[in-house]
């Protein structure tokens, strides 16, 4: 007889089911006049079914939601959105930032109030300062008076109010 | 992405059970596999067609469990409530079952992590011998030499040394 010697391999293979018939057969038949590798076997496959034991109830529970497929595609088809939002908002910031600026200029506003009186003060004084001869400024109906000065009492009185 | 859920839902609960077998804690070995699912949507085109999505989704939870179990070691083990020894001795001694079980917890704890990671996949997760050494990275003969050695070591632990076992079972484990 030519069969391969029994090695620690095979005993571990029919353990776990591994070996194909033939061999198997072989292992089986050794097994029957060596009752120490059988007790060893037989060892071995209480040891696995210990630990499938201890493990099996992990099975039977229900899996958590977090680990549910459908949630975790979910999970990770949602970042693109606020993604793009963000690229959006952002983008209509800058708009409307540089359309603000563009437009600051041309509508540039119109003085009232306080602002419209300082800017009219202004031009009447680059119109009529450097006015020295008067022309401008004195109506026509004065302008015959006025050679003849006021009277003297008015400037009097006025020099008193001073 | 239909196939994928087709393909990956039924495949959870054995997920569940090695991240609980590997790292015990169960919100922890949830959190595991989360990550591998997360992992594996985002991946799930760059896996080869032709190979088994069972093996793929073990050798990504693997991968993880290791990159994770490394960070553990170096901030020092963490020691579980069920792991002190209080815990253990409150375990009355009837209860036969239950003593049994920490036995064998104890006998797995006290494996190297490389011996244990194969008798796990082998003979809780039923892998084949090519399936482990593919999840793992290593030669088939390495896997039948190191799954040999964690069950000799394991029966050796629980029938002849299993009063020891408390005692020997370190708190820091080297990772190589």
């Amino acid at each position: 007889m030519t069969a391969r010697p029994i090695n620690e391999d095979d005993l571990h293979a029919l353990v776990d089911d591994r070996l194909d018939p033939a061999r198997g057969a072989e292992v089986e038949a050794y097994l029957a006049c060596n009752p120490d590798a059988r007790a060893r076997v037989e060892r071995l496959r209480i040891l696995g079914r210990d630990l499938r034991s201890a493990f099996a109830p992990v099975l039977a529970e229900p899996v958590p939601a977090r680990l549910n497929l459908a949630h975790i595609l979910k999970a990770r088809r949602r970042p693109r959105r606020p993604a793009w939002q963000a690229t959006a908002a952002a983008m209509l910031l800058t708009l409307g930032g540089l359309g603000g600026w563009a437009l600051h200029g041309a509508l540039a506003p119109v003085p009232a109030g306080v602002d419209a009186l300082a800017q009219e003060a202004g031009a009447s004084f680059a119109v009529y300062a450097p006015d020295r001869s008067g022309r401008l400024n004195s109506p026509p109906a004065t302008a015959t008076r006025s050679p003849a000065g006021s009277p003297p009492g008015s400037r009097a009185r006025s020099r008193c109010r001073i | 992405m239909s196939d994928m859920v087709r393909l990956v839902e039924p495949l959870i609960p054995a997920l569940r059970r090695y991240a609980r077998a590997l790292l015990r804690d169960p919100a922890d070995a949830d959190d595991l596999v989360q990550d591998c699912l997360e992992r594996a949507v985002s991946r799930w085109h760059q896996r080869r067609s032709d190979g088994d999505t069972r093996t793929w989704l073990t050798a990504i939870l693997h991968n993880l469990a290791v990159s994770q179990m490394r960070r553990r070691a170096r901030r020092g083990a963490h020691m579980s409530v069920e792991d002190a020894p209080e815990a253990s001795l409150a375990v009355a001694p009837s209860q036969d079952g239950a003593l049994r079980h920490r036995d064998l917890m104890a006998a797995l704890d006290a494996l190297p992590d490389e011996q244990r990671n194969v008798l796990l996949l082998v003979t809780v997760e039923g892998l084949s011998y090519a399936e482990a050494a593919q999840v793992l990275a290593i030669p088939t003969g390495t896997v039948m030499s190191r799954l040999s050695r964690a069950r000799d070591r394991m029966i050796r632990l629980m029938d002849g040394e299993g009063v020891t076992v408390p005692a020997k079972r370190p708190l820091l484990r080297r990772v190589k």
